[in-house]
């Protein structure tokens, strides 16, 4: 008989296998697109003529198995199942063999033609890999044929396997052996198949291994036959006698039988070159470091240390300028409205008002840029990760959830992002626990306070300071959390295997992006919520009408004086820093606001009015307070709105409780030694 | 294979690579097994994303930062995530 001079073959491979190159080295420019039936799948379709031949390449969708969980594998194996290609050329990453070949071993089972197009081979060797190919061959019982398809290398010698493909012998149904008890329940499955198994000539084994391994998409097809309900009642029997005599789920012990197979098969036909393979990357060998089990949390801790150290180091000089440019606004804007006689209210609203208020705020924007810099130079490096997964053990040892660690990440920039992100956690109890103490983590909105207190104070160790601040604020969330997981939500804690990204050099153009987005939420929040509390501050202090401006017996003054005596144990019982510290729960940087709005004094002004009344311990202390008591309001909306109001009462209060006694202990205890 | 894995990540949060080192598994292939527990629900993916609906109070504003880590999580009780 003469052969049909039409062959159809199907190109099946992994993601990133190189099947595209092999597709277009075969096709040429002879290529369509279009979709799979019922699907948005791309289907690809080309061909090219072979001595004489009409070769029909159909690009299926990249897959790993052919297990139809996803609908690339149900399109490539309904393909396969439905449209009987003459051949399965099957793309293999030769320098990842083994994961490559479990598709390979699925296509085998399941009775196709298949030709290894063994891909990549120059980067398997340059990793040390050798491959023995005929060895392997044997093994599999597949014609394989060496490629470099982005070169065109090999693309000629797999044409003619293909032309050649119904001359040559290929032997269809590789065996796997998956032990005497699936293999005992696979003949009798496959007897029962084979008498009511769909027209559609694929292997009755292959079809009672689908079945055995509760594969949707068999048993769909399964339960479309006349027969089917007799099938299905020796398959649940069948199920269960093996599940009897197997100590795991009949899935797992399938799917570890073939994983073992191909370790066998891998084992025989390759060889690594000593020296070349195993080889530490540059990523492996910092890794080996940044990870270790008792250097990663110290190196963390350093970097920072570090962070802080270039908060102040770098962004003080920067800020003077910002400070020296408020400072000539504010006495040009007086000049301006004496000169123009305008009415007393107006004078005290711009100058002690919006330009001492807001522009206490804004001097500190070049080190909330520089902060937003390092961090968004670790995230882009690839370190953000490590990070998290060092955290993660520390997170363990209080038995807490390591990726709760996450979201206070992102707490580092604003609580309120950061609680969003606690809906990556899975279970509502571990949700609930990363929300109620993702407050205590410090935000950006906090670091003006630091900044300002600890530059006034602490100027040798002020970066200390900060980093030691940040550091109370994790070490805080940690033990709060271990005492609520104890109160209210009594559960194991779920392991993690983490996926790291491999290190890389920051992009400078990406680094500056993102430091410039989040510093500009920054601005801009100076402009408005922060404008709008300047304002109403300024009212507040102004009023009732006549009193002195910012006077104790302004309504401010009223309402911080009935404040104050609580702080006094904590060493700051002004009425003035009790306003401050109510203010700043409508956003944190507020209480630097509201510091210079009451004052009425330049940004730098406020440094010397500060020092005339804290000492640096009180200083200290108003600053755990302005970390740990009540979150702004955004950050309570958010906590409402991702669990409900009483726990979000909850946070109001045991911050409110938590920073009003950590302030008077470190007050207190550290008068003892002072 | 399978339950090395999940006896390793019981032992503590690991790496996929340094899980591959410890085991002698290809890390390709361990990538591989892992997708397939992930798949019969003995373990779980990390969703690096923020899945938050409605960005009202966030300062974010739709450029969510990526969080940084991906993986998995072992499932303590098979059947549906709790909501």
């Amino acid at each position: 008989m003469t052969p049909k001079r039409e062959i159809k073959i199907a190109l099946a491979g992994n993601p990133n296998s190189g099947k595209t190159s092999v597709f277009n080295a075969l096709t040429g420019s002879h290529q369509y697109v279009g979709n799979w039936p019922g699907v948005t799948v791309e289907k690809r379709e080309g061909f090219s003529k072979y001595q004489g031949h009409t070769v029909t390449v159909v690009d299926l969708p990249g897959t790993y198995t052919l297990d139809a969980y996803s609908i690339d594998e149900k399109v490539a194996r309904d393909f396969l199942v439905t449209e009987h290609p003459d051949a399965v050329v099957a793309v293999v990453d030769a320098s990842n063999l083994e994961r490559n070949l479990y598709l390979v071993a699925q296509l085998l089972e399941l009775g196709a033609h298949v030709v290894v197009a063994l891909n990549m081979v120059d980067i398997a060797r340059s990793k040390g890999i050798e491959i023995d190919l005929a060895r392997l061959e044997q093994v599999l019982g597949v014609k394989i044929v060496p490629t470099i398809a982005s070169q065109g290398v090999g693309i000629e010698q797999l044409k003619q396997v293909i032309h050649d493909i119904r001359r040559i012998e290929i032997p269809t149904g590789l065996s796997i052996s998956y032990g005497r008890d699936i293999e005992a329940a696979l003949e009798k499955l496959a007897s029962a198949v084979e008498s009511t198994k769909p027209a559609n000539g694929m292997a009755s084994r292959w079809y009672a291994l689908k079945l055995l391994e509760n594969d949707p998409a068999s048993l769909a097809e399964i339960r479309s036959l006349p027969d089917a309900e007799r099938l299905l009642e020796e398959l649940a029997g069948i199920r269960a006698e093996l599940q009897h005599k197997l100590s795991c789920d009949i899935e797992i012990a399938i799917i570890e039988r073939r994983y073992g197979f191909l370790n066998g098969v891998v084992k025989e036909c390759t060889r690594r070159r000593p020296g070349v393979a195993g080889r530490l990357t540059m990523s492996d060998a910092i890794d080996r470091v940044v990870t270790n089990r008792w250097l990663g949390i110290p190196i963390f801790l350093l970097l920072m240390w570090g962070t802080f150290q270039l908060v102040f180091t770098l962004g003080m000089p920067l800020s003077g300028l910002v400070d020296r440019l408020f400072g000539w606004l504010g006495a040009a804007l007086a000049t301006g409205l004496a000169a123009s006689q305008a009415p007393a209210w107006l004078s005290s609203f711009l100058a002690d008002g919006l330009v001492s208020g807001v522009g206490a705020v804004l001097v500190f924007v070049p080190n909330i840029m520089l902060l937003f810099l390092v961090i968004s130079l670790l995230e882009d490096s690839g370190y953000m990760a490590r990070a998290a997964f060092v955290m993660d053990r520390f997170m363990h040892l209080f038995g807490l959830h390591g990726k709760s660690f996450i979201p206070m990440i992102v707490g580092f920039g604003c609580n309120v992002p950061a609680i969003m992100a606690t809906r990556t956690l899975e279970s509502r109890k571990d949700r609930i626990l990363t929300v109620l103490v993702n407050p205590l983590m410090s935000c950006s909105a906090r670091l003006p306070i630091y900044i300002l207190f600890a530059g006034a104070f602490f100027s040798r160790q002020r970066g200390l300071v900060v980093f030691s601040l940040y550091l109370l604020g994790i070490v805080l969330a940690v033990l709060v959390a271990r005492l609520f997981k104890w109160l209210f939500f009594k559960q194991e804690v779920a392991p993690l295997i983490m996926e790291l990204p491999p290190y890389h050099l920051p992009r400078l153009r990406s680094i500056l992006t993102h430091m410039w987005e989040r510093s500009w939420l920054f601005v801009r929040k100076a402009g408005t919520i922060i404008a709008v509390a300047v304002a109403v501050v300024w009212l507040l202090g102004s009023l009732p009408w006549g009193v002195a401006y910012a006077s104790e017996a302004s309504i401010i003054g009223r309402i911080g004086g009935v404040l104050a005596p609580l702080l006094k144990p904590a060493g700051f019982g002004y009425w003035w820093a009790a306003a401050a510290l109510l203010a700043g729960v409508v956003a944190k940087e507020i209480v630097v606001s509201t510091l210079g709005t009451i004052h009425g004094v330049a940004p730098h002004g406020l440094v010397d009015v500060i020092r005339h009344s804290f000492t640096p311990l009180s200083a200290y202390a108003f600053m755990v307070m302005s970390l740990i008591y009540v979150p702004c309001i955004a950050t309570i909306a958010a906590i409402r709105r991702e669990t409900n109001w009483r726990w979000a009462a909850l946070a109001v209060g045991y911050t409110l409780a938590l920073g009003w006694l950590a302030a008077v202990i470190v007050y207190q205890v550290g008068s003892l030694f002072t | 294979m399978i339950h090395e894995i999940l006896a390793e990540m019981e032992r503590g949060t690991t790496t996929v690579k340094a899980l591959s080192r410890k085991l002698r598994i290809e890390k390709s292939v361990l990538e591989g097994v892992l997708q397939q527990m992930a798949r019969k629900g003995l373990i779980r993916e990390l969703y690096p994303k923020c899945r938050a609906r409605g960005c009202l109070f966030c300062p974010y504003h739709g450029k969510c930062p990526d969080l940084p880590v991906t993986g998995y999580e072992v499932v303590r009780k098979p059947g549906p995530a709790e909501s």
